[in-house]
């Protein structure tokens, strides 16, 4: 850095730039104006004319001229499928050496690496023991190696899209009981993070840390995901840590790893470097709240309109109703999608709990029906036969029984 | 040298401000009113056949609590209309009016409130006038005269039984099937409603049955609660171009009354524009606003006065017979029939209730009388549609008890009702549900609401005659300051008072002594 005048344009060499934390680390180091060179196995998009790429995957040989007038290093690649038992042979400790040195010869301001939050784990899996040799691999003063938490957001990859594809199969989810370990962190933040760290260094004893400020239960912390994301209901089932070990001996390969990284997770001290701020859950999950809410108040303006003219309701209508409601920041009523749960549920909600809100919003769906001519004329129209006039003494009968019996339990 | 003619200040161009106008301009006098609306508001492009509702929907979510929750269920639903809105906005705080427990509401328009009213001309019996200072054949020219302009249809009923002499009435509305059957079945059975004290028939109304110049007939399109957009329902503001004919006649819209004070021998006007000076001043504003004029314009008299309304139950009446008829398509929407009920051995003046089709009455308005779930109730009233008939009942100003007073920052009204209501509005309703059992309509139980203080708009006798007001309507204590609105009522019968209002300013500016 040229400390007097205007800062060079940096130089920053990835390697993991296609992958869930280096592809929103490569396009925030393209944001802020610095030259990159990517080592890896496929051309990321967004790189420019006088940005390098060069094939290079783990086990290769490090190309030392694509190293040449580095200032930046950052090495996230990791291999899942190359680990072996012994940590010290592991293809991906290799790696990490063989760039350390690289990074020595050029003369590189400094080299960041991304490693985890399971090495800090007492009983490490064969990834928490490879990042933890390559913490101690990493002494040099401008060698940092970051531990990184549960990464969320974005493009939604890594464990946290492993989860999700999990969840989105299943209605229960076998979850680790014990203390409150996940600390989800936005991928855009952990960017930020190791940008900063790259930049300013860190001068603390312990390692630096890229966490969330929150721990969650991770049974409590993916039913949040599930929700938001996937708009289901998942119901963690508490497992015994020591079950889950025993599970994980019997399983084989990245998957062994994932539950046995489970079963171990630790919560870590969060060391950001100054200046960093991350996110909330709330905030990471914001979003995609926002686009549930949005979805099921769609489905709520057609549950409501479609019951005053017992038709499906024109979509201009349905989107008025959402829109209206969306407009005042209100939240769904959260109605059953089965037509007639739904049906039941705003008839004992309105009748027996007598939820203003809920009339409110019948009320309004009817004004907004009265408001769209093709629809007005349904409400006028008289069905003639058996069948719609016992449904209305139904309708009645219900409603007069759940005025009773909300009047008793209320 | 002669001196030109002083001009009259009529303030106000609602029915008294206008009745008031003919009857000085007719005697040669030089006449301006001031409008604190911006003209007439008539609800034109108004679609053929459309229901009463916005037609372009409830606007936003909390505009519609709030639209709901200042308009509705309790309160007649052409509050909600656009026509309402529209002229209702801005007339509490441009009159400088507060209130509580009273449903404000007012018209800046010319026309006043008969931009929305029904059109039920009643003339005042007698027994109405009991405590003013003249009787009905005292105001029976007048009458003559307001009601020819109007154009009144209708016919001698037991409900009207004396039509004011001479007046030529325009043949009667025709009656909605529902409301047609009612009246055929109590003319069969007249003698045992006259025993239960129930007088019943369609009611007389300024509504025209023929065209009559730019005015055209009722074609029952069924959107009257919007503003009659063929003019049938009579407005006072089409008088207005009536009254340019006169050469010493001119109409000031934008000109809202902020005071008035004694200025020598004159009075002098502030309006929002320009301040204005004149002799003799003819308050016709409104009751709300004159009082709040005629108060501070005083030099004696309470701050404090009584203010009478008429407070209305709504019920909804079911008649099984025709649950099975074909729907009606048109039909005139306003009042079908009016029924006299004798509250003698309850102790009180007769209440006046008025029934209605649902023609044009919004599914949503009929619904929040339902104590069903939401979609039951619509279902509801669609099967139920031909058989419903929505009444309300009015009872005389003996059964409110509000009160206006003048204050620094304007009028503040506080509105109630007296204790008696309650039981006034039992014994109402038993007695019309059971005189109609008879003739096989039917109370829907649960389905009375009282509407709050101030919802029927007949607000009246701030300044009664006899005490504030002389019998020809000028102030006490003052010269050249008349009150021609409601305020002048010394009481207030159940009928609805617009017309005699009317007939009570002709005949007051007919008496008033002009420079010769």
């Amino acid at each position: 850095m040229n400390d007097a005048g205007q800062p060079q344009r940096r130089h920053a060499v990835i390697t993991g730039a296609s992958g869930f934390i280096g592809s929103s680390l490569l396009s925030r180091l393209k944001e802020t104006g610095c030259r990159v060179t990517v080592l890896g196995r496929q051309r990321p998009p967004g790189l420019e004319a006088d940005d390098v790429f060069a094939a290079w995957r783990i086990g290769d040989p490090v190309p030392e001229s694509a190293l040449a007038g580095a200032d930046w290093i950052f090495h996230l690649a990791y291999d899942w499928h190359a680990d072996t038992d012994d940590p010290a042979a592991s293809p991906n400790l290799h790696a990490v050496r063989a760039l350390r040195d690289a990074a020595r010869t050029a003369g590189a301001a400094r080299f960041v690496y991304a490693g985890s939050q399971s090495a800090a784990a007492a009983a490490p899996t064969r990834y928490g023991a490879v990042k933890q040799a390559a913490e101690r691999l990493l002494d040099g003063e401008r060698e940092l190696a970051v531990r990184i938490a549960f990464v969320c957001g974005g493009s939604w990859r890594g464990p946290a899209g492993q989860l999700l594809d999990v969840m989105r199969r299943t209605p229960f989810l076998p979850a680790p009981a014990g203390p409150p370990a996940v600390q989800p962190i936005h991928v855009d933040d952990v960017a930020a993070g190791l940008i900063a760290l790259a930049e300013r260094g860190w001068s603390e004893k312990t390692l630096p840390a890229l966490a969330g400020s929150e721990r969650f239960p991770f049974g409590a912390f993916a039913a949040a995901l599930a929700r938001a994301r996937l708009d289901r209901r998942v119901v963690p089932i508490p497992v015994p840590r020591a079950l889950l070990t025993g599970l994980a001996s019997i399983l084989r390969g990245s998957l062994r790893d994932r539950v046995a990284g489970l079963a171990a997770m630790e919560p870590i001290e969060s060391a950001l470097p100054p200046g960093i701020d991350v996110r909330s859950l709330d905030d990471i999950l914001a979003p995609d709240r926002e686009r549930q809410s949005r979805r099921a108040l769609i489905r709520e303006g057609r549950a409501l309109t479609g019951r005053m003219t017992s038709t499906a309701p024109p979509a201009d209508l349905v989107y008025r109703y959402a829109r209206a409601l969306r407009a005042e920041a209100r939240s769904p009523l959260g109605l059953p999608r089965n037509r007639l749960a739904c049906g039941l549920a705003l008839r004992w909600r309105e009748m027996a709990l007598r939820e203003t809100d809920v009339r409110d919003r019948l009320g309004y769906a009817l004004a907004l029906v009265e408001a769209h001519p093709e629809s007005r004329r349904l409400l006028a129209e008289r069905r003639r036969g058996a069948a719609p006039a016992l449904r209305a003494v139904a309708g009645m009968a219900a409603d007069l029984a759940f005025g009773i019996v909300g009047k008793a339990i209320r | 040298m002669t001196r030109a003619p002083e001009t009259i200040v009529v303030v106000g161009a609602g029915p008294a401000g206008i009745t008031a106008a003919h009857a000085l301009l007719e005697r040669g006098a030089r006449v301006r009113i001031l409008d604190a609306g911006d003209g007439p508001v008539y609800p034109t492009g108004f679609a053929d056949a459309a229901p009463a509702t916005d037609s372009d929907g409830p606007g936003g979510f909390s505009a519609y609590l709030s639209d709901r929750d200042s308009t509705g269920p309790d309160v007649s639903p052409k509050f909600a209309t656009p026509t309402a809105r529209r002229i209702g906005n801005d007339y509490a705080r441009l009159n400088r009016l507060a209130a509580n427990d009273f449903h404000l509401f007012g018209a800046l328009a010319g026309g006043g409130l008969t931009t929305i009213w029904g059109g039920l001309a009643a003339p005042y019996d007698d027994d109405d006038l009991k405590a003013f200072p003249f009787d009905a054949a005292d105001l029976r020219a007048s009458y003559r005269t307001v009601g020819a302009r109007m154009g009144i249809s209708g016919a001698r009923s037991d409900v009207f039984p004396a039509p004011p002499d001479g007046l030529e009435l325009l043949p009667p509305l025709e009656l909605h099937p529902t409301a047609g059957l009612i009246a055929a079945r109590y003319r069969a059975r007249t003698t045992a409603f006259h025993a239960a004290g129930i007088r019943l028939g369609a009611p007389l109304q300024a509504v025209l049955t023929e065209d009559r110049g730019r005015r055209r007939a009722c074609d029952y399109r069924g959107t009257c609660l919007n503003g009659c957009a063929n003019g049938a329902i009579y407005n006072a503001a089409f008088d207005i171009d009536a009254l340019r004919e006169f050469e010493g006649f001119s109409y000031s819209p934008g000109r809202g009354v902020d005071a008035l004070a004694r200025d020598g021998t004159g009075w002098r006007i502030s309006t929002r524009g320009e301040t204005i000076e004149a002799k003799t001043v003819v308050l016709a504003a409104g009751t709300l606003a004159t009082t709040r004029l005629a108060l501070a314009a005083r030099t004696s008299g309470p701050r404090r006065v009584r203010l009478l309304h008429n407070p209305v139950f709504a019920s909804g009446l079911l008649m099984p017979g025709r649950l099975s008829a074909p729907a009606t398509e048109r039909a005139f929407a306003m009042a079908q029939l009016a029924l006299n009920v004798d509250l003698a051995d309850a102790g009180a003046d007769d209440a006046h209730a008025l029934l209605y089709s649902t023609i044009g009455l919004p599914t949503s308005s009929l619904a929040a009388h339902m104590p069903f779930s939401t979609s039951t109730s619509v279902r509801a009233v669609a099967g139920l549609r031909e058989a419903l008939v929505p009444m309300t009942c009015f009872f005389s100003g003996a059964a409110s008890d509000s009160h206006a007073e003048l204050t620094d920052r304007g009028l503040s009204i506080v509105g109630g009702h007296s204790v008696e209501l309650p039981r006034l509005v039992q014994a109402a309703r038993k007695r019309i549900v059971r005189a109609l059992r008879r003739i096989g309509v039917y109370g829907l139980p649960g389905s009375t609401t009282l509407a709050p203080p101030g919802a029927d708009l007949h607000f009246v006798g701030t300044l009664p005659m006899g005490t504030a007001t002389d019998g020809d309507c000028r102030v006490a204590g003052t010269d050249g300051l008349y009150v021609v609105d409601g305020s002048v009522f010394p009481e207030l019968p159940a009928r609805p008072c617009t017309y005699t209002i009317m007939a009570i300013a002709d005949r007051a500016m007919r008496r008033l002594p002009l420079e010769p």
